[in-house]
């Protein structure tokens, strides 16, 4: 299988401080990867990393083997990769069904642009929410809206940032399916999430990173039976989270 | 497990299938059919040349407010310095009037515009890394700094005098003939070449501008209802999950800066061929913010909403101000009047008079009201 994304050395420094240390790893085509780890890790940072909402201090991020770093953001969006946000973010003046429309329309979408964001939304299951204003939905809802926005870029590869925090248990258990729906479809998926027991459901592979470096890289059972992840996780306290 | 089984939406948009001018069909009756025609035949009921000239003026400044509100409105850059561009293309159009005095009335508007793009395009691209105050800063220096370098080349600006003596608009080649040829179409030829030349430059700069007027509104409109409008206010809502979605959010920014200042220069250069001069106030801040003013009275990101502020902002400061007592005695009070109006307005309607209209006027009808009522109704 080919390697879909691959992140070759990417090291990001704010001042002294460095976020993410030598990250290296390939994404496979069709494979959903778990990124965990504390606070303060560096998973958000790399997230931004690879979508171009972050410029790494060195090292290299290539899609289908074309670097990513020179590419502006809204292109690195087109090429490909799409993410939601860990606060969410729609355009809470627009209705939800505006709110995909806006990517379908700069991504070049022709004819029944309504129809076709309807259909993105009834992925998601927010169809019957299209009329409403954005500011009206619930956070599970505003969840799924931002996952829909992303799709609606027809991405190859999304990454979610977070996509549980804040949602009540049954509200989680909505998006999980709606995330395997979208893996069934062949959407290739990155995963940054605190909540453990909902996230390896979810993934084959897991990623662990502490104070900017990568940990512990493999299937998600061995990963969490892995001492270097228990001893980071122990001193965060956050293993107990397996909500 | 609704992700699962929800499929109803994908078999049910065929039949919802419905335009997109349908939403707007009411209020695009009014504007673009039923406005034009009451504006194109109300100088045979209004005698009044005086109000027929204010009118005139209201309509530039619906242009102001229309242009400012593509860029303000639109993407959330909020514009403090919209005179520098109305100015430009004014100063622009009064010097090509001096000095190319042959040059056709129409290729000075143009010119005018041009220069006033220029600009937008100068002073947007620093704006793009500004928000805010300081954004607000920055445009509002630029008109300072332009009503300053009038001062520098007074020899050809006339400095506080101004330029006076810009051609009129009825000495343009196609605009001019237009104009003549409405208002003889409504007052009658007969009656119209009765009245004298003053007369008659006041009822063809009413038609020239009132037809200018329609059709950039109508543009704007357009624009801003339609799918680019949805992305510019994606920006205005979040320039960050703009450009998650994969929207060009510089492009947009700068073209709507440009574009915005393109419109406030046409107008501009209008308004000096209206007025046969050109002079400081059209640079200054007062015109800033009052355009500020009256788009916030008649609601921002509306394109309606701006040019109704203007309208009702024009006519009251120009004609029934006058005719109170008090502001006779004190007329700069006017200036102070609007403002006040303005706390008023927002106490009560803070989005402003126009959008919440709107808003009832296209709920009514909405698309994707229907379609999700339909798809609850289907559950």
């Amino acid at each position: 299988m080919s390697a879909l994304l691959e992140v070759e050395g990417v090291t990001r420094r704010f001042g002294g401080l460095t976020a993410v240390n030598d990250v290296t790893m390939d994404i496979v085509e069709g494979s959903a990867v778990g990124l965990i780890g504390a606070n303060g890790a560096g998973k958000t940072t790399l997230f931004n990393c690879l979508t171009g909402f972050d410029k790494p201090t060195s090292g290299d991020v290539r899609l289908r083997g074309k670097s990513l770093l020179k590419v502006p953001r809204h292109k690195v969006v087109r090429s490909g990769v799409a993410r939601t946000f860990q606060i969410v973010r729609p355009f809470p003046d627009l209705p939800v069904l505006a709110n995909v429309m806006v990517p379908l329309i700069v991504g070049g979408s022709k004819g029944d642009l309504k129809g076709r964001a309807l259909e993105v939304l009834s992925r998601v299951g927010l169809a019957e929410r299209a009329a409403s204003p954005s500011s009206q939905l619930s956070e599970g809802d505003l969840k799924r809206l931002e996952m829909a926005r992303a799709l609606a870029t027809n991405p190859s590869l999304l990454l979610l940032d977070e996509p549980f925090a804040g949602l009540s248990r049954s509200e989680i258990d909505v998006l999980s399916s709606t995330i395997r729906t979208l893996r069934a479809d062949g959407v290739t998926l990155v995963v940054v999430e605190h909540k453990i027991g909902s996230l390896i459901a979810l993934v084959d592979r897991v990623v662990a990173m502490d104070q900017g470096r990568v940990i512990a890289d493999g299937e998600p059972a061995a990963v969490m039976r892995d001492p270097a992840v228990v001893t980071a996780y122990l001193g965060g306290g956050a293993l107990n989270d397996t909500a | 497990m609704t992700a699962v089984t929800d499929k109803a939406p994908a078999v049910r948009t065929t039949s919802e299938r419905r335009p997109a001018w349908r939403r707007l069909l009411r209020p695009a009756v009014l504007l673009f059919v039923l406005l034009p025609i009451v504006l194109l035949y109300l100088p045979r009921f209004v005698a009044d040349t005086q109000l027929l000239g204010v009118l005139t003026v209201a309509f530039a400044f619906v242009m102001f407010g229309a242009s400012w509100d593509v860029l303000s409105g639109y993407t959330g850059q909020v514009n403090f310095g919209h005179a520098a561009f109305i100015g430009t293309g004014a100063y622009t159009v009064a010097l090509l009037s001096r000095y190319q005095n042959d040059m056709a009335g129409e290729l000075a508007l143009l010119i005018g515009m041009v220069v006033a793009a220029v600009l937008g395009l100068v002073i947007g691209i620093p704006c793009l890394r500004l928000r805010g105050p300081y954004l607000a800063l920055a445009t509002l220096s630029v008109a300072t700094a332009l009503t300053q370098l009038t001062f520098i080349f007074k020899d050809q600006t006339g400095g506080e005098d101004g330029i006076a003596g810009v051609k009129d608009i009825r000495a343009t080649a196609f605009l001019g003939d237009l104009g003549q040829s409405l208002a003889e179409l409504v007052l009658g030829p007969v009656t119209f070449g009765d009245k004298n030349r003053l007369t008659q430059a006041i009822y063809v700069e009413y038609m020239v501008v009132m037809v200018v007027m329609v059709v950039m509104l109508g543009g704007l409109l357009l624009l801003a209802y339609g799918k680019r409008g949805l992305v510019l206010r994606s920006i205005q809502q979040d320039e960050n999950a703009a450009e998650a979605a994969g929207v060009p959010v510089t492009r947009y920014k700068l073209g709507a800066f440009v574009l915005s200042a393109a419109l406030a220069g046409l107008a501009g250069g209008l308004l000096a061929q209206v007025r046969g001069s050109v002079a400081l106030d059209l640079l200054a801040v007062d015109l800033s913010l009052l355009i500020i003013i009256i788009a916030a009275f008649g609601g921002v990101g509306s394109i309606i909403g701006p040019a109704v502020g203007a309208f009702i902002v024009v006519l009251l400061q120009n004609f029934y101000l006058d005719k109170i007592h008090f502001f006779q005695e004190e007329p700069e009070l006017k200036l102070a009047a609007f403002p006040l109006l303005l706390i008023v307005i927002l106490i009560v309607q803070p989005r402003g008079l126009v959008p919440p209209l709107l808003q009832r006027i296209t709920r009514r009808g909405s698309t994707t009201a229907s379609a999700g009522k339909a798809l609850e109704a289907s559950r």
